[in-house]
């Protein structure tokens, strides 16, 4: 039995923003409830279930594609996200378990316990726009997102858009748990432009579960205008390496961590350059 | 053997229907409305006096209809060990106690109207604690000056409780100084074993209630019922014919039932209260609070000559018991005893102390210190393979015990007593060797790519197991005829969705000529089946088949008698054969008849008979492990990517179920080898006592495990058996970390390979 | 609160507090074969269907499955028959303890329904949310792949 009190499904976004407010901390957005219902702190007495508010779905915007907030990560792997979007298909693939994947829901991964999350991650390298409603109705970049770390105030995450993958971009994303069914010690994900056979931009971006991820601007470490080459790769992986402050705690020490960055951007970046074309020389 | 008809067939279990259709048959099934639910107040502390403890808070929240302290419980030294009387553990647990000795130690006990408001409670208990300094090492334990865990002074059978020395084991043959000093190789290397748990799905859970002449039921999630019997009834100090055991379902225990972890508690609040009472642990209390495999450090040094001859072996074994010291003394017996009989050497030295710390107990489970002891045997074996530049294989068979060998160490090193002697009647091993390495052949090379490189490599071990305890297990079988032809079966033995209802029921149809459908099994109850030790020492196969088999004999016997007056012939000339009583002249009648006719014809009689059998033997079956894995060099994760286990099981009454048993520990064994381990903070805390980050491998995690069944028909038992429960884990992690080394080159001694330790030890051999 | 759902095909309404988990409301209603193991959804024992797709009803508060329809080891198999995934389980020795298999026959009636052909590697990944300590998930595959082919060549009985 959890210490719930009481449970609301509001049929409309305003209704649901307006009892969020009225009821103040101890009320709560359920989505999936894969992190509210065995981790909700002792003061949380009223759930808000918003999945029935018409936010879930994935639609075609020309050059984005949109996510709704209440999208289950099984929705995610829709063939459609694979051929527009693979980087994000790719992460939620590696999700959790298929039971978690049924309930755990976009909005969800951005904004629940375990942050920065997989998709977060993958989404962090892409640049998304994360639509937000609750205070007020906003967009604001994912990377303000996953810095400011939760959600504040009475936001919830209605949509994500994200741009497809176009000639000469490609993003990639890797992961390392401790078997095949775990949350990540490092997350890893990046996105690549070629600009004129020569690279362009580079996003890096780096997650240890519980800790503050890292973006990291591959052209400011030095990537700009050099052929992407396996040894380039290389550099990167070690510079960020050495960019991102590794946590220690029970799953990892921080050593260990840091060894896996390295590992887990090579990985990325390897595949995120395949993607944006570029052949690598055996 | 003759043409088997019941015996040797891989039949459905006799109980799988029910489970497939999900019936309910566990104990949290069967918990009586109304029934109150008793939750366990535990240490924060790991080693702390209770210098005052109130709980007139708790008494008086509200649901709450009893709160026990130790001023409230019988005082009785006992063990929870399930072992037979007297119990070879030290009696040095009390029902409650005012001392703690681990970071989840049983404080007080709340009874309430549910388990919400139990919990409640808890928080309402006020408890003034007088914190002691800790030891979390066994060898900090062992220490001059160390803090005596067990200072009080009504414990029994401790072997020096002011060195915290739960138990000390010694055991000579020959003379290993003589024999090292002849030796032309001397190999001497420590290796070290971790906290692994077994992690049922099903957590401890045990329900007692009052029947309708105020004898305690107790029906709970056991493997020993007989011993539970006997252990609840001496600490709440009621007679033993007062206490009834029923073992419902089980769902999974591998040891860790092997005890007495809920069940006197529970007899206490049903005492007390008159009511019905569940009590069952969190997940989390299932890690830290019930019991876990022994971790220990293992100093092995081997005598060799230039050929390989094994002249002298020594194995020194420094074991954490925990706080408590249920299978102490035994389980690292075990450690010696299933080892090193292995190898044949003339000079055998084996030593251990067993430590009590302040962490959580270690207790039985699946190899009871088998596979420690083969960790550290066969991660030798292999060493000196590779150091004498011999092939590893051929190390092994220059000194494997052979058929007709006698097992040196065995009347020296029993389970807490002089032991038995033991020869080997029957050995597979060659045929194991060939069929697991046949299955894992080695693939081709790994495919690396850049930040994913992959080394891969292949390796065994090799172990010996036994059957039951001499001289101790015994077993007692009960079987009713009824007037169709079934057969009523009744058996002390307890089934942990291992099969043994099924499996004794198919030794039971083969003696009777009936099918499987005829023998109608009850098991496991103190009331109503013969007594069993129940089920480990991988023994029910053995032990309880033969009592059962002796029993259909007896039944067979009596139906001969009836089949003998019915034709009119002298019993001594009438044959059984096919289901049929036929005497020389070709005059026969259905063996369904006759029981028929025993009932209602002119003799008529209830058939029933019993047998009961004590082992004196201890079988070996053999069994070889290959692996092949692949090593990531850059993240350290190792993939294993086949592995094959063949074992010598004597025969396999039900050849499906025998695999169901290979193929399972196999994967504790992975388990073992590579990603389970309970973690302590520094105050003794277990800090990952969930299955989030306590790694039970997953399906993703493992191949297809081929499970072979190599049969040798052992003459020591009636249908050749010997047993596979426990062997096929004995051998995995060395499997695993010799494959590991002929990837890499490099040795591990520490289990488990987690990727960050791997990669630590890849980085620094240069990979 | 009063919820209404469907489950194994007939309509209940019970009433239910808001913290009371899916799992606790399931064997509240006699459904027994769910089971609780862990309690923070990393074991699987207690998957059920949801509208057809399995999740963990530990996970759940029961007021988010009201309107929603749950299918449980009780509603697989039509008539009292067993469904194909219950007989291949039982013949080929898959389940030893018993205590994740309700669990395991949900995941797998999840997969059937999306893939009625799946590779081992395909099952092992739908069942990789549950946990078994028993078998090593070697049967419990086997059992998958044939129970998919008997379906495939239009086994009778059961509910898929």
């Amino acid at each position: 039995m959890k210490h719930f009190r009481q449970y609301l499904k509001p049929g409309r976004l305003a209704e649901a923003i307006d009892l969020r407010k009225d009821v103040g901390p101890k009320a709560l957005y359920i989505a999936g409830g894969t992190t509210v219902v065995p981790f909700a702190s002792k003061g949380v007495d009223v759930l808000i279930d918003i999945t029935g508010l018409g936010l879930d779905g994935i639609s075609d915007h020309g050059d984005v594609i949109s996510i709704g907030g209440t999208t289950r990560l099984a929705g995610l792997l829709h063939p459609g996200l694979a051929a527009e979007v693979p980087v994000v298909y790719r992460a939620a693939s590696v999700v959790g378990s298929p039971q978690l994947r049924n309930m755990a829901t976009l909005g969800g991964t951005l904004a629940g316990v375990f942050l920065p999350s997989d998709i977060g991650i993958a989404l962090l390298a892409m640049g998304a726009s994360i639509y937000l409603n609750g205070d007020e109705e906003r967009i604001i970049s994912i990377d303000d997102l996953l810095n400011q770390g939760w959600l504040s105030g009475y936001d919830l995450i209605t949509e994500v858009r994200i741009e497809k993958r176009r000639k000469h971009k490609g993003a990639g994303f890797s992961k390392f748990g401790r078997s095949k069914v775990d949350i990540s010690l490092v997350n890893a994900a990046a996105a690549i432009e070629m600009s004129g056979g020569v690279t362009g931009s580079v996003r890096i971006a780096v997650g240890q579960t519980g800790s503050k991820p890292a973006l990291l601007n591959g052209q400011a470490m030095g990537a700009g205008g050099r052929d992407m080459t396996r040894d380039l790769v290389g550099e990167l992986a070690e510079k960020a390496a050495g960019l991102v402050k590794p946590k220690a705690d029970a799953r990892a020490s921080a050593d260990y961590r840091k060894s896996l960055i390295g590992t887990m951007v090579g990985r990325a970046l390897m595949e995120a350059a395949r993607e944006a074309g570029v052949e690598f020389a055996d | 053997m003759a043409d088997l008809k019941v015996v040797s067939r891989g039949l459905p279990k006799v109980d799988a229907e029910a489970i497939v259709r999900g019936e309910p048959h566990y104990v949290m099934d069967m918990v009586p409305d109304g029934a109150l639910h008793a939750v366990i107040l535990r240490s924060p502390h790991a080693h702390a006096r209770i210098r005052r403890i109130d709980v007139s808070r708790a008494e008086a929240a509200p649901g709450v209809a009893l709160v026990l302290t130790h001023e409230d419980v019988p005082r009785v030294p006992f063990t929870t060990a399930g072992q037979n009387y007297p119990e070879p553990s030290p009696y040095d647990t009390f029902m409650l106690d005012d001392k703690v000795r681990f970071v989840g130690d049983r404080v007080a006990v709340v009874a309430a109207e549910s388990r919400q408001k139990a919990l409640a409670a808890l928080d309402l208990i006020d408890v003034d604690y007088e914190v002691l300094p800790a030891v979390l090492d066994p060898h900090d334990a062992l220490r001059e000056g160390a803090p005596v865990i067990h200072d009080e002074a009504d414990s029994q059978g401790i072997h020096d409780r002011d060195r915290n020395v739960a138990a000390h084991i010694e055991v000579d043959v020959g003379n290993v100084e003589t024999g090292f000093a002849e030796a032309d190789h001397v190999f001497e290397q420590e290796y070290s074993v971790q906290y692994m748990q077994h992690v049922p799905m099903e957590n401890h859970v045990s329900l007692a209630y009052l029947d309708d002449k105020r004898r305690v039921v107790v029906v709970t999630s056991t493997q020993v019922p007989f011993h539970v019997r006997r252990i609840v009834a001496r600490v709440n100090q009621i007679p033993i014919s007062r206490v009834r055991v029923v073992k419902p379902r089980v769902g999974g225990a591998f040891g860790v039932k092997q005890e007495v972890v809920l069940e006197d508690l529970c007899v206490q609040i049903a005492l007390k209260t008159g009511r019905p009472v569940v009590m069952t642990l969190s997940r989390a209390e299932e890690f830290y609070a019930s019991r876990t495999r022994h971790p220990m450090y293992l100093k092995i040094k081997g005598g060799f000559k230039r050929d390989g001859t094994l002249v002298a072996n020594e194995l020194k074994v420094l074991a954490n018991t925990g706080a408590y010291g249920a299978h102490c003394l035994t389980v690292p017996s075990n450690t010696g005893s299933k080892s090193l009989p292995l190898y044949r050497s003339p000079n055998i030295r084996y030593t251990a102390d067993v430590a009590y710390t302040n962490l959580p107990v270690a207790g039985a489970f699946r190899g009871y210190g088998a596979p420690q002891g083969y960790f550290a045997l066969e991660s030798m074996m292999d060493e000196v393979a590779h150091e004498l530049g011999m092939d590893p294989m051929e190390l092994r068979r220059k000194n494997l015990i052979r058929q007709g060998d006698e097992d040196p160490i065995a009347t020296k090193l029993g389970e807490g007593k002089e032991g038995f002697a033991r020869t080997v009647e029957s050995c597979g091993m060659e045929d194991c060797i060939r069929l697991a390495g046949e299955a894992v052949p080695g693939s081709g090379p790994p495919q690396s790519r850049p930040f994913h490189r992959v080394k891969r490599g292949r390796g065994f071990a090799l172990c010996m197991h036994g059957t039951g305890i001499p001289g101790d297990d015994m077993a007692g079988a009960t079987i009713k005829a009824n007037e169709d032809g079934s057969f009523n079966l009744l058996v002390g033995a307890a089934d942990l969705g291992t099969g043994s209802d099924t499996v004794l029921a198919q030794m039971a149809a083969e003696v009777l000529g009936v099918s499987l459908d005829d023998v109608v099994v009850y098991s496991a109850d103190t009331d109503y089946t013969p007594f069993d030790v129940g089920a480990y020492a991988s023994s029910t196969t053995f032990v309880s088949g033969t009592a059962v088999v002796r029993a259909a004999e007896k039944v067979r016997e009596r139906l001969r008698a009836v089949a003998g007056d019915l034709l009119g012939s002298e019993t001594g000339g009438i044959a059984f054969e096919e289901g049929f009583f036929k005497t020389r002249q070709g005059k026969r009648i259905h063996m369904k008849e006759a029981a028929l006719k025993s009932f209602y014809g002119e003799h008529r009689q209830q058939i029933v008979e019993s047998a009961s059998f004590l082992t004196m033997v201890c079988p070996p079956p053999f069994c070889a492990c290959f692996a092949e894995v692949d090593v990531d060099l850059d993240t350290g994760m190792i993939n294993v990517i086949g592995i094959a286990s063949a074992v010598d099981v004597g025969r396999a009454i039900n050849p499906v179920l025998a695999e169901g048993q290979i193929v399972g520990s196999v994967a504790q064994g992975v388990g073992y080898a590579l990603s389970e381990e309970m973690l302590f903070d520094d105050k003794g805390r277990n800090v990952n006592a969930s299955l989030m980050d306590y790694k039970v491998p997953a399906a993703t995690d493992l191949p297809d495990i081929k499970g072979l069944i190599v049969e040798t028909d052992e003459p020591s038992h009636p249908f050749g058996v010997k047993s596979v429960g426990e062997i096929c884990l004995d051998n995995v992690a060395p499997a695993i970390t010799n494959a590991v080394f002929n990837a890499t080159g490099v040795r591990f001694r520490s289990l488990p390979l987690t990727p960050e330790r791997v990669l630590k030890a890849l980085r620094k051999a240069g990979l | 609160m009063q919820i209404r759902l469907t489950i194994n095909g007939k309509v209940h309404e019970p009433d239910v507090s808001a913290g009371e988990t899916l799992l606790e409301l399931l064997r509240r209603l006699g459904l027994k074969s769910v089971k609780f193991a862990c309690g923070t959804g990393n074991c699987g024992a207690c998957t059920v269907l949801l509208d057809g797709k399995p999740v963990l009803a530990c996970l759940m508060v029961a007021p988010q499955a009201d309107g929603r329809s749950v299918t449980t080891v009780e509603g697989l198999s039509a008539d009292g028959g067993l469904h194909p995934l219950q007989q291949a389980f039982m013949e080929l020795g898959a389940p030893q303890c018993g205590f994740c298999t309700p669990g395991m026959l949900m995941s797998a009636v999840g997969l059937l329904s999306e893939n009625p052909d799946p590779t081992r590697q395909e099952i092992r990944e739908a069942i990789s949310g549950n946990i078994c300590r028993c078998s090593g998930y070697v049967k419990v595959v086997d059992a998958v792949i044939a129970a998919a082919k008997a379906l495939r060549e239009g086994g009778a009985g059961g509910n898929g």
